[in-house]
Parts: C-alpha cells; sequence; structure tokens
C-alpha cells in the first residue's frame, strides 16, 4: 500500500479547486480523497457514472471489477463507452477514458468475474466497496464479504423507473443487505429483476449513479451520509426520494454468522 | 378511536386499504394484497419491520406502509 501523502502538489490546487473551495472539503477533504482507495464491482450503467465522478474528483486509487465485454444494447445509458468499445472488455475500456480524464490517479482493472475464489484478493486492502453489480448473487457474495471483513459497502441498484441505494458500515446496529431482504438466495430465481429481464430508463443509471458517486464522496470526506441508517427508494417517475431507516435483523444469516464468529 | 369504525391504511402513497379489524397486522395487509414476500421489505411509517415480526406488528389508522423487493439491476 502507498504511503499517506499530505500535501497537494500546485496542478491539484489547479484541477480541484471547485471543490476545495466547499467549506466542509477544503485541503484536508481533498488529500482524504487522494489517499482513498474504492473499488467499483460492476463497470457498466451505474459504475461508468460512478466511476467518472470518483476518478475526476481525485481519488487517489480506484479499481474497476467487471468481466463482461461492451454490448450494443448497453451504449444507450453507458456513458463511456462507444461504438469501438462494443465487444471490448468493460473495465479495460473504462480505465482508458478515466485516465484521459484524469492520469493523476491510479487505476487497477481485473477483467473478471467476481467470486468467491477471488473476492479476498479483489476487495482486500480497500477503503470502500461500491456494489453496481447487475445479478443477486453477487450483491450477496459482496455483502457477505463486506460484512465479514468489516469494509463499507455501499450498494446501489437501478431497474425500470427505479433506484435503491444504502451504506453497510454499522451493521451491527444498522443492518447489511441481507438483513434488508433476507430470504433473496431463496427467491433469486423468480426474483432476478436485472435490466436484460425488466428493461431500463436509461437516464435513471444517470440519477442513481451521481446519487452513489455524491454519498461515496461524502462518506470518504467524511461528513454525515442518511444512507448509513437508511435505504433510499429513488423513483423516476414522481422525482420522489424516500428515505427509509434501516435496522439490524437479528435472525440475518450474514449478521448472525458474524456474531458467531465473535463468540468462538 | 372507536373501535367499531374501520382503520385506513395507506399502501406505498397508492393504494388505500379499510380494516375493520383493529389487530391487523403487517403479515395481513400483504397477505390480503396477495404479494409474494419471500424477498420483500416493508416499512411502517419509514421504519422497516424486520420480516419475522411482520405478524406481531399491529397497524394503526392512518399508517403508511412501504412495500418493496430488491432490484439488482447496475
Amino acid at each position: 500500500m502507498n504511503s499517506s501523502v499530505n500535501k497537494l502538489r500546485d496542478n491539484e490546487f489547479n484541477r480541484y479547486s471547485r471543490q476545495i473551495m466547499l467549506n466542509d472539503w477544503g485541503e484536508e477533504g481533498q488529500l482524504r480523497l487522494k489517499n482513498s482507495r474504492v473499488v467499483i464491482v460492476g463497470c457498466g450503467g451505474l459504475g461508468s457514472v460512478v466511476a467518472s465522478y470518483l476518478a475526476g474528483c481525485g481519488i487517489g486509487q480506484l479499481s474497476l471489477i467487471d468481466g463482461d465485454d461492451v454490448e450494443l444494447s448497453n451504449l444507450p445509458r453507458q456513458l463511456s463507452f462507444d461504438m469501438d468499445s462494443v465487444g471490448l472488455n468493460k473495465s479495460d475500456e473504462l480505465m482508458q477514458r478515466l485516465y484521459a480524464q484524469n492520469d493523476d490517479i491510479d487505476i487497477t482493472v481485473n477483467p473478471d468475474q467476481l467470486d468467491k475464489f477471488n473476492i479476498d484478493e479483489l476487495l482486500t486492502g480497500n477503503d470502500l466497496v461500491l456494489d453496481c453489480t447487475d445479478n443477486f448473487d453477487t450483491r450477496l457474495l459482496i455483502n457477505q464479504w463486506c460484512v465479514m471483513n468489516v469494509v463499507p459497502l455501499m450498494s446501489a441498484s437501478v431497474i425500470g423507473w427505479q433506484g435503491q441505494l444504502l451504506l453497510v458500515d454499522k451493521p451491527a446496529e444498522h443492518g447489511c443487505y441481507e438483513c434488508l431482504f433476507g430470504g433473496l438466495s431463496d427467491q433469486k430465481a423468480n426474483a432476478q429483476q436485472s435490466c436484460s429481464t425488466m428493461g431500463i430508463n436509461p437516464a435513471m443509471v444517470g440519477v442513481v449513479g451521481s446519487y452513489q458517486a455524491n454519498q461515496a464522496l461524502r462518506y470518504l470526506l467524511k461528513l454525515p451520509t442518511p444512507l448509513s441508517n437508511k435505504i433510499a427508494l429513488v423513483d423516476g417517475m414522481t422525482m420522489a426520494v424516500n428515505l427509509l431507516n434501516r435496522q439490524a435483523n437479528s435472525q440475518c444469516d450474514v449478521c448472525s454468522s458474524i456474531k458467531s464468529s465473535l463468540i468462538t | 378511536m372507536n373501535d367499531k369504525l374501520p382503520i385506513k391504511i395507506m399502501v406505498n402513497q397508492a393504494i388505500e386499504m379499510n380494516f375493520i379489524d383493529h389487530q391487523t397486522t403487517v403479515k395481513t395487509v400483504l397477505n390480503e394484497l396477495k404479494i409474494d414476500n419471500g424477498s420483500m421489505a416493508v416499512a411502517v411509517n419509514n421504519d422497516i419491520i424486520p420480516k419475522q415480526d411482520w405478524e406481531q406488528c399491529v397497524l394503526n389508522d392512518g399508517d403508511n406502509v412501504n412495500v418493496f423487493g430488491a432490484i439488482a439491476g447496475g
């Protein structure tokens, strides 16, 4: 791991001047971002939006994970890709775009699907995990790993005209993804609410991805975020954002396994 | 409240339901709506109710119930 940096260079003050001038950001906040490591799992609609904002804002080390190639049907909503990207790996393509935007950060690419065999290697060492994936299996795996390894997770998802966002950083108090949707693993076969099966308004990944980036930045800047103890339901039809209070579920398989491991 | 008057529950800010039974629970509402509740989450007045509490969570007149499922798209 790189050692912590405690001073910005002149060109960094210039590049980030419009955000540094914010009262609760400043040089100290910018240094926090520069010294942060963030991994983005899924480089499609949400992931490419989030990655672009985080790279632009100067996150020191970004890791991109996606084993999928760009398809023609991705282009309406995945704006980091173009016709020449079709058939090429998403994380590789996204890295090229991000370096064109900001070559002053470090980006690591993993053109593989995240699974239980590589998750330790790919997620360890990060300050924040951003779940931008498109299936329940991976979402449940990431949630379990983050809870077990005490790594904060910001999960976002979108389908149709709807989006959901939550931050899992204090599961003992406010629960985790599994606490909220317990039984998901049993129901996933008939609940695969993904873009390919349910459809999506392309603009909604921009809306929800921007919310995710905004709250991820607040978290990394150590500013309050409502997502720590709430889930946000974003309705693209009415423009309503409904914030619901979360709590830990005493019968959650993931959280109860943590308690068991702590006891033993 | 008069026990003989029905209680009014609003679901997802769109569906108004009336119940004579003043011991109506979250589980009752889901059953009435025929919602497959395996992977659903429920909030009452903006507070998420853990699944194991649905049968014991008695609703009051004017309560707002929010029912939603996980979505996976990214």
